[in-house]
């Protein structure tokens, strides 16, 4: 499993511009893991006010839904699949 | 027979053309893409996205209702192929673009590998809260009101027959119909009439 609290903690602390291995090639859109956090990140605080690393640490806790009626807590959920959450 | 691809990429193209050749056909020229990571190939998310990567519920022609179709795939190694599997699914109509606000209608599903824990039904259908003629203590909402498995062309029928959505051919019925019967031979699953 990745892990996405330290490697967000990482790329904060070294400033470093991110990675990009982005393609769009018929709707495929692949990302570098830090690309993919920081999607992760702005979904988490537009749509439940809260950063990625809190939200990845409540759904390993098992405190966050996987559904409900924001529809962010689907689309977020998924999103952790990816990640083997 | 399962879908079944040489590699993940293919197994998901498969699907991501079925559907939105359906969706192109019948409802809307919007499309389904997907979000992967680079490291992890054999999970991904197809779903109406906009130009920043992220969830939208689409407009719909003539109407007011939008649409939001979301999947969480994962191909499965079997031999020297894989298979597809559907680890989460969330389609939801709705009035606005953010799936921040709660949609009038959600077909949700959530697999075992996801929440292992969830004690609900793992198919469901849950409504707005402020569904009206509904006693007090029952909420739709809240509760996760059992369904069979639900397809996008189960929605695509219910927005042109109910809510009145024009469809783009007037073959539709034909269309959705080819469309259920192929994902029933991928799937393995009964789909409803």
């Amino acid at each position: 499993m990745l892990q996405g609290e330290s490697l967000m903690n990482t790329q904060a602390a070294s400033n470093t511009p991110m990675e990009t291995v982005e393609t769009a090639e018929n709707g495929f859109h692949e990302l570098s893991d830090e690309e993919f956090l920081a999607l992760i990140d702005t979904g988490a605080r537009k749509g439940l006010g809260m950063s990625g690393e809190e939200y990845l640490r409540r759904l390993r806790e098992g405190t966050i839904e996987r559904t409900g009626p924001n529809g962010y807590l689907a689309y977020l959920s998924m999103l952790a699949s990816l990640l083997d959450y | 027979m399962p879908l079944v691809a040489r590699t993940p990429r293919e197994v998901f193209h498969i699907v991501q053309d079925h559907l939105n050749r359906t969706l192109n056909k019948v409802l809307t020229h919007h499309r389904l893409e997907f979000t992967v990571r680079h490291a992890k190939q054999e999970k991904t998310l197809l779903h109406f996205q906009d130009s920043h990567k992220e969830a939208v519920a689409i407009s719909l022609p003539s109407s007011a209702w939008r649409l939001y179709l979301s999947f969480g795939l994962q191909a499965i190694p079997q031999g020297r192929d894989y298979v597809l599997h559907i680890l989460q699914y969330a389609y939801r109509i709705q009035q606005t673009p953010s799936i921040q606000d709660e949609a009038e209608v959600r077909f949700e599903y959530v697999s075992s590998e996801i929440d292992p824990s969830a004690r609900w039904c793992r198919h469901h259908v849950q409504f707005h809260r402020d569904y009206r003629g509904v006693s007090g203590d029952f909420s739709p909402s809240k509760f996760h009101i059992p369904t069979g498995w639900v397809t996008i062309g189960n929605v695509i029928h219910f927005l042109i027959a109910d809510l009145g959505i024009p469809p783009l051919i007037e073959t539709w019925e034909e269309e959705l119909r080819q469309s259920e019967e192929q994902f029933r031979v991928w799937t393995s699953r009964e789909v409803p009439e």
